[in-house]
């Protein structure tokens, strides 16, 4: 008994440096990849405008007020709406838009998204393009 | 005398073989730093080649994307269209025929749509209320959470209707031109 608790000691010792190397080895895994984090919407004066970026970005951004949403609603609303800083400004700004009905067919898509979005909209307020990218480089939750 | 022959000889066949065995390490060390030295470019070029796929991650060339609408860089005539391109323009194209009525019909001519049920008493109160709500907070220039949530639930009531979709425009468009500021506290749109 003694003999065996003394060798379990010794192994586990001896395994020690190893284990902590191959915790390194996984920790570096983990981290590593390319990842992006971006943030951007624009509008003209006639209202019409864009927003492009992925929601991690958004989630993660230096202005506590931003944040990027695809909404729809039992009474079939839907809409996209966002709040973000322009660089430079004090305050956010909200941009939003209703997709026509060819946008509206990427609809579903876009609620479960999690990666990448490009969404543009008219001075009418509709959207009238939206793109969604499912990438390793847009998401990590 | 021969054996002096025979010994120079002997010096000189295996002076020769070590040169020639020299000469072949000297070969395969070289060829094996070569094979290295290209591992290691290959290494390199790949790495730079995900680094440049990386940077152009813009909007407009993302891969294993979907899109809908007409894409902008055609719409500017900026660009030629890519297969991408053509799938959304037929996408489009199918929702329009859709819509239309023509796909449904075949070669017949598509019947206009049938006007909407006229609006019941309740739901012409719901619009008097919500466009007095919109008007309101246009004419404000604020939109509070309370206000969301009061002319959400008279739009509620337009399920689907033409009205409903003209006032929650109304203050989209007011939004998008910094006409309309909606409170932080705001959820979305009503």
């Amino acid at each position: 008994m003694t003999k065996y608790l003394s060798l379990k000691s010794l192994s586990l010792k001896s395994l020690s440096p190893v284990v902590a190397l191959a915790a390194l080895g996984i920790a570096s895994v983990a981290s590593a990849g390319l990842q992006l984090r971006t943030v951007s919407c624009a509008k003209s004066t006639d209202g019409s405008g864009r927003c492009f970026g992925n929601f991690i970005g958004f989630r993660e951004d230096a202005a506590a007020t931003s944040s990027a949403s695809f909404r729809d609603d039992l009474a079939g609303n839907r809409s996209f709406y966002a709040r973000a800083t322009v660089p430079g400004a004090t305050t956010d700004t909200v941009y939003t838009c209703i997709p026509d009905a060819t946008v509206s067919s990427l609809w579903e898509q876009a609620l479960s998204s999690r990666g990448f979005f490009d969404v543009r909209w008219d001075a009418n307020g509709i959207c009238t393009y939206l793109k969604l990218t499912n990438g390793s480089l847009n998401t990590n939750y | 005398m021969t054996a002096h022959v025979l010994r120079m000889g002997f010096l000189g066949l295996t002076s020769a073989l070590g040169s020639a065995m020299a000469c072949w390490l000297a070969m395969s060390q070289g060829q094996q730093a070569q094979d290295l030295r290209m591992q290691q470019l290959s290494t390199e070029v790949a790495a730079l080649r995900r680094v440049v796929q990386a940077m152009n991650h813009v909007p407009d060339s993302p891969s294993g994307s979907r899109s809908a609408g007409i894409p902008p860089s055609l719409a500017s005539g900026s660009a030629r269209p890519t297969a991408e391109d053509l799938d959304a323009i037929a996408q489009r194209m199918a929702t329009l025929l859709k819509e239309s009525g023509a796909l449904a019909m075949g070669s017949r001519e598509a019947a206009p749509p049938a006007p909407p049920p006229p609006l019941s008493p309740e739901q012409r109160e719901s619009v008097a209320r919500a466009g007095s709500l919109v008007e309101r907070v246009v004419s404000s220039g604020r939109m509070t959470a309370e206000d969301v949530l009061e002319i959400r639930h008279e739009l509620s009531q337009l399920r689907g209707r033409a009205e409903a979709e003209e006032l929650r425009r109304r203050l989209v468009v007011a939004i998008n031109q910094n006409r309309l500021i909606p409170s932080d506290q705001a959820d979305g749109l009503p």
